[in-house]
């Protein structure tokens, strides 16, 4: 009896046992097949990648930061920008945390041409962003996807690659850090956080070392927020220790605030205006310092020039019309939702009228005063510029043209002016009134409702 | 008993008014130096009334009436012998308009972002006062 009850757990033992290993060889063969049944992702030569570039079924994708996408020399290549014809899906937006963060990386992927029956080459210059996205793109149904190191590229002059005209206007992070660690090699710099207020939150919880606060109301006042008179703007530059040759840094929570302020500082004769690109978020994600002192403002005696020095950056409400007048030659850019464009709302609590100066096209913005989701990518930097100027060709916008930007106070617009700037459009200008200033006056032409035609 | 309780109702309630309208003018105030939107909201305010009711004539009559009004709750107040609550309203009013009066002469008051709503404030918060004078039969038993 002993002896059967033995070999009776014996038995159940040994069976257990082959039971088992036949699960674990099925569950790593299935492993194994699943592996073998993701898309493999290719090597690309560059005589391979030459000889694609222009064909309707593929794409070249650069995945690097938007910088290098711009026009920065970054990590290691030999000359910066992107190979012609590239379209850009960096790898740092598969890490921005917002909402609906998915589905507005599909509409990116469809916006772009990223789609499953094409061939997809994606290039980076440090071997891990095309990695990054491969691994998504493949999550997505995309199959057919090679990778290719940009490096080899840039390292041949006779390969085509192309960068925005201004791309310096727009820094990355690791340029500013480079400005503080070399001091600028002795020439004259400030950073500044630019957002409203006489305090800012955003400062005092952190900001890059060496920054000093500038509220808005430094630039510009009421009733209209226009920019300051020439002798004030000289008082602002002063106290803040900027000169003509100074090199300034902007950068904000949201740029918005910054890019007001670049405009306002080029209009008046700064030579060397910069924004960080992306906003402080960029400086934070890179690994920086952090520092939460406050800092003081150094004042100097001399501007060193005229203000205006660039007078026909900024423009007022004589050559707003002028520009009006001027429908083929000309283009009054609205840089205001569609809603306060069609004038269904004004979009301001301090803004009564409702509409658009009569003639006016509009030129995107965003979802309302406080946004320019059509101008930004989901990581807050400048958006694709071919896709910028493809938009506005819808509306019979072109760069050829004299183009003046406004919105309701001229914040929106000055982003846009800059980005317009480091795509190197040359009669650019912002109306600095804008809505508010043109619907004050009664006598001042006003359309409202969706415009008869493009 | 029932008519007393009715008085300390009334009392309470523009008592409560009263504060409401002055905290919250208080707070637009401070919000309008942490908020972009409602700074401009209220200079929008300001310079558009400063075209309608804020303009210097006006100014000048909104003085005489609180100036009035502090002379006459003055006669009073020194004229009436009557004790308690009554009285004691009356010393409020006379507080009220003379706060008044120095807000608007002020220089710095001008300054303020929600000017316009505090003078609105002062006034409503007068009216509510005489409501509560008559209310408490200023001179009666």
């Amino acid at each position: 009896m002993h002896m059967i009850k033995k070999k009776a757990l014996l038995f159940i033992l040994l069976l257990s046992s082959l039971v088992l290993f036949a699960a674990c060889t099925s569950s790593t063969q299935e492993a194994v097949k699943g592996k073998k049944d993701q898309p493999e992702i290719q090597d690309i030569s560059t005589q391979d990648l030459q000889s694609k570039i222009g064909q309707k079924d593929w794409v070249i994708v650069d995945t690097r930061l938007n910088d290098a996408f711009n026009g920065w020399a970054l990590d290691g290549v030999a000359r910066g920008g992107r190979i012609k014809g590239a379209v850009d899906f960096s790898a740092n937006w598969l890490k921005v945390e917002i909402e609906n963060r998915e589905e507005k990386l599909q509409q990116i992927l469809e916006t772009k041409g990223i789609t499953p029956e094409k061939n997809i080459v994606l290039y980076d210059a440090n071997g891990k962003d095309a990695v990054e996205v491969a691994d998504y793109l493949i999550s997505k149904g995309m199959k057919h996807i090679y990778k290719y190191d940009v490096k080899e590229w840039a390292a041949s002059k006779e390969l085509p690659m192309e960068s925005y005209e201004n791309y310096h206007l727009l820094v990355p992070a690791v340029w500013v850090n480079d400005l503080i660690q070399t001091q600028n090699n002795g020439k004259p710099y400030r950073i500044f956080e630019v957002s409203w207020g006489e305090e800012s939150q955003d400062y005092k919880k952190g900001h890059i070392p060496g920054a000093v606060h500038i509220n808005t109301d430094e630039v510009e006042e009421p009733p209209l927020w226009n920019r300051k008179s020439p002798e004030n703007l000289e008082k602002f530059a002063l106290l803040n220790g900027i000169t003509y040759d100074t090199t300034v840094v902007l950068y904000g929570s949201d740029s918005m605030a910054a890019f007001r302020v670049a405009a306002i500082l080029k209009y008046m004769g700064v030579e060397d205006v910069r924004v960080l690109n992306g906003g402080f978020a960029t400086w934070v994600n890179a690994g920086y310092d952090v520092e939460t002192q406050a800092n003081d403002k150094t004042s100097v005696d001399s501007f060193g020039a005229t203000i205006p020095a660039n007078p026909d950056y900024i423009i007022d409400l004589p050559q707003a019309k002028e520009i009006l007048a001027d429908a083929n030659g000309s283009k009054l850019v609205d840089i205001r939702s569609w809603d306060e464009y069609t004038g269904k709302i004004t979009g301001y609590d301090y803004i009564k009228a409702k509409g658009r100066p009569a003639g006016a096209v509009w030129g995107y913005a965003g979802s309302d005063p406080n946004h320019l989701e059509d101008f930004r990518n989901i990581d807050n930097t400048m958006r694709n510029g071919s896709e910028i100027i493809n938009m506005w060709q819808e509306w019979g916008i072109t760069p050829d043209q004299r183009l003046a930007f406004y919105c309701g106070t001229g914040w929106r617009a000055a982003e846009v002016l800059i980005y317009a700037d480091v795509m190197g459009l040359k009669n650019i200008s912002l109306y600095d009134g804008g809505w508010y200033e043109w619907s004050s006056d009664p006598a001042n032409p006003v359309e409202i409702g969706e415009p008869k035609q493009k | 008993m029932k008519k007393d309780a009715k008085k300390a109702m009334v009392n309470i309630f523009i008592l409560m008014m009263q504060w409401t309208i002055f905290f919250s003018i208080i707070g637009l105030e401070y919000l309008s130096h942490k908020r972009m939107g409602v700074m401009r909201y209220l200079l929008f305010k300001k310079y558009t009334y400063e075209t309608l009711w804020l303009q210097p004539y006006f100014i000048n009559v909104y003085v005489s009436v609180l100036f009035g009004g502090l002379v006459i709750c003055l006669f009073w107040y020194i004229h009436r012998k009557d004790k308690g609550s009554a009285r004691r309203h009356l010393l409020l009013a006379f507080i009220i308009n003379l706060a008044g009066i120095f807000f608007i002469l002020a220089p710095k008051g001008r300054n303020l972002n929600a000017y316009p709503f505090f003078l609105i404030g002062i006034f409503i918060n007068l009216i509510l006062q005489y409501t509560r004078l008559w209310f408490n039969r200023m001179g009666y038993k």
